[in-house]
């Protein structure tokens, strides 16, 4: 890989990394503004029951159940930051391909509901593993999520699913509108290029239906 | 005199528990999950402050602070934010917000720029009033 190639690479992997931890400490705020607000109910409650109102034990128990829905809700956000955070830790392991396409769709939603984006996904019949990085998997999967977004037809809905194959794992998004965007397509592969190397996979365009692929080749082992 | 206050915000559960506390301290509240819905809430209501979440599903908080700023130019926008950055902030200020409040949010904090807010927004309609009243004036030949 040349130097230039490595800085995309490198930028762009730092930039996958911190917009992935912004969103999810953006939704662990939320979690923590309901929790506060709810604890700040209690105190409320508890004060007007000082002054005489009495206290309603269901109305207090609702209060509990949302601060601990709002607990579990926290901790499954941690949970796959966590696991989003050791995906760097070994430079390929064997993964399993389902697991990661499915954290990599999860820590990918909010930033697609905010451009007013659904994601179907539906994961694999069966486990597929493969030797693998998954930082740098989840990278180029997420890459091209953002491609199917930036050229996403009128219902706002990508479509995903894995496939295995013959020596190789197919990654597909469909429901694309305008994959043929030349700007957007030459950007996205230049972007795309060392970490397909690196991970032994490719591109492939389908015109019907419209969508990407992420073919990885499955004996592509260092 | 009674705050009127429209809260918008994805979450459901937060806008919801927060109403309810501040409705405790006497203000009227309105809610709404949609920034679409709020546009035509604004529209057809007088708020003193709209407390607005930056980041929801259907558009952008600064995309929708923009619109309610060139409905109702005297609207005081609070704009709510799971972590606010320098730049995100001097952007708000610049499309008029009025502040901005860091989740989760200091309830005592936001009741009182609720109050400045709706302090702000009544100097503003006077000189609004005032100014019709002078053009009126200037107007006829008395």
């Amino acid at each position: 890989m040349n130097t230039s190639k490595f800085s995309i690479h490198a930028e762009d992997g730092i930039r996958f990394f911190g917009e992935t931890t912004a969103s999810v400490s953006h939704e662990i705020k939320n979690c923590l503004a309901i929790m506060n607000e709810s604890a700040g109910l209690l105190q409320d409650l508890v004060m007007l029951s000082r002054k005489g109102k009495p206290l309603d034990p269901e109305r207090i128990d609702r209060i509990a159940g949302q601060i601990s829905g709002q607990i579990k809700r926290a901790d499954a956000i941690v949970k796959n930051m966590n696991s989003f955070a050791h995906s760097t830790d070994v430079p390929e392991k064997s993964t399993d391909m389902g697991e990661i396409l499915s954290l990599a769709m999860t820590l990918a939603q909010r930033s697609a509901a905010n451009q007013g984006v659904s994601i179907r996904f539906a994961p694999p019949q069966e486990k597929i593993i493969a030797v693998t990085h998954p930082f740098f998997l989840m990278y180029a999967i997420r890459r091209c999520l953002d491609f199917s977004i930036k050229t996403i037809g009128p219902e706002k809905v990508v479509e995903v699913m894995m496939q295995a194959g013959e020596g190789n794992i197919e990654i597909v998004f469909r429901r694309i509108e305008n994959p043929d965007d030349q700007n957007l397509k030459i950007s996205f592969c230049e972007k795309l290029e060392s970490m397909l190397e690196k991970l032994g996979g490719h591109l492939l365009f389908h015109d019907l239906p419209k969508g990407i692929s992420l073919v990885l080749n499955r004996t592509h082992q260092k | 005199m009674t705050e009127k206050v429209l809260l918008v915000d994805d979450e459901q559960e937060f806008i919801d528990t927060l109403a309810e506390r501040m409705r405790n301290r006497g203000m009227e509240v309105e809610t709404s999950t949609s920034p679409k819905s709020a546009l035509k809430l604004v529209e057809d209501g007088a708020f003193d402050a709209v407390v607005l979440d930056l980041q929801m599903p259907e558009m952008d908080g600064l995309e929708a602070l923009k619109i309610l700023k060139e409905k109702r130019p005297e609207l005081q926008v609070i704009l709510l934010t799971g972590h606010a950055t320098v730049e995100k902030g001097i952007e708000a200020m610049k499309l008029g917000a009025m502040d901005l409040v860091e989740k989760p949010a200091d309830l005592s904090v936001l009741t009182e720029k609720i109050h400045k807010a709706q302090a702000k927004k009544m100097i503003l309609v006077e000189k609004k009033s005032e100014e019709k009243i002078r053009n009126i004036m200037m107007s006829k030949s008395w």
